[in-house]
């Protein structure tokens, strides 16, 4: 499984269809990833799009040297990391459960996190620092390898042995004993 | 949440949009270098060196002093005695003064022996004259028996030999002569400088 890498080249031959392949494997969960940073899924969806369009806008980029998904990845972070960077302090309101938004949000969590363990630790990161829970989505989640990782977080590959590391040991005390057995 | 096809739009939208913008730019910054580039070439082309050997912009008077540059090439004039054993004597160093001898000269060859005369008394100042009391004989202490050789030299390393002996002007390079009379002699050793031997008893 070369995580898109084959379409792309299609993609790049002529075949607009690969295209269409590329977003069905990788759209929401860039979207999913991106939300890690941004706590916004209109935005992140708003982000990804952005970032879809570099691989159509800038296509001898990419250099096959990574696979499609950790480039994705790459793009989505480092515009995530922009977006934050530029946003004005907005007034916040609190949500209830019915607010469309958090529904959008439970429901981008259903279509990615297809294992129940997975949502269950999912919703104990929330109390992890930006890092640590965007180390475990990657790692944890999207199952990059610990290079990839480095790669799209711009850290060696012992920061983020470091990191996972550290991570697991919150997640463990968040989590419990029962907890435990999810990791 | 857009759906699958709405998101796909909105994707090729932007990139579409992103591409034009990117082509306006490369357009404004081709509309705004190239004549730039033309303005920068025209100035390196006027702060070029000018070509010496071009003909100077100041008329007539300039190309005048051009020509009196180039036919000035000699800067020195000496006299070699065979009588006295081949010993040199320098006559004068001041450019302006060996092209009058030069050209005094030349005049030898190229004209009749009244013109030849004439051009010897000319090129001597008149300043000069009262304070000599007209004896231009007396003007240089060199004394020479008949017989020399005249050699005008330049700053290049050109040089021009002519042998003078009692009647005969000969030019050494292309052994050209002409025989003189007393008078023209006499007026060309005046023009030089130089005296005989024989004159100054």
């Amino acid at each position: 499984m070369d995580n898109g890498a084959s379409s792309y080249r299609r993609y790049l031959e002529g075949d607009e269809s690969a295209f269409d392949e590329i977003m069905r494997e990788l759209f929401d969960k860039l979207v999913f990833f991106i939300d890690r940073y941004v706590h916004d899924v209109h935005a992140a969806e708003d982000i990804a799009i952005d970032a879809f369009s570099d691989l159509v806008v800038n296509k001898h980029r990419y250099n096959f040297k990574v696979t499609l998904k950790t480039y994705l990845f790459m793009l989505g972070r480092s515009r995530a990391l922009n977006y934050l960077k530029h946003r004005r302090v907005l007034d916040f309101v609190e949500l209830d459960e019915s607010h469309p938004s958090l529904i959008e949000q439970e429901s981008l969590e259903e279509l990615v996190l297809a294992d129940e363990r997975k949502r269950a630790v999912n919703k104990a990161l929330s109390a992890l620092s930006d890092d640590m829970r965007v180390v475990i989505h990657l790692i944890y989640f999207e199952e990059l390898s610990y290079e990839e990782a480095a790669k799209v977080m711009k850290k060696n590959r012992k920061q983020i042995d470091n990191l996972l590391y550290r991570a697991k040991k919150e997640l463990r005390i968040i989590l419990g004993e029962d907890g435990e057995r999810l990791l | 949440m857009r759906n699958f096809e709405e998101r796909k739009a909105e994707v090729f939208l932007r990139s579409k949009k992103r591409m034009n913008e990117r082509k306006k730019r490369r357009n404004h910054i081709l509309a705004f270098c190239v004549p730039l580039c033309l303005i920068g070439m025209f100035a390196a082309f006027l702060m070029l060196p000018t070509n010496k050997k071009m003909p100077p912009t100041g008329g007539e008077e300039g190309g005048a002093e051009i020509a009196e540059d180039s036919e000035m090439k000699f800067t020195r004039i000496e006299v070699v005695g065979s009588a006295i054993g081949d010993q040199s004597f320098v006559l004068n160093e001041d450019p302006e003064g060996v092209q009058l001898m030069y050209n005094g000269v030349q005049a030898c060859f190229a004209v009749a022996d009244d013109v030849c005369r004439e051009s010897a008394s000319e090129t001597l100042s008149d300043d000069l004259a009262p304070e000599l009391g007209g004896n231009y004989a007396q003007y240089v202490t060199t004394t020479l028996s008949d017989g020399y050789r005249i050699v005008f030299s330049g700053k290049s390393g050109a040089q021009e030999i002519y042998f003078l002996s009692k009647d005969k002007l000969i030019n050494a390079v292309t052994k050209e002569e002409v025989r003189l009379s007393e008078e023209r002699r006499l007026s060309l050793l005046e023009l030089l400088g130089l005296t005989v031997a024989e004159e100054s008893k």
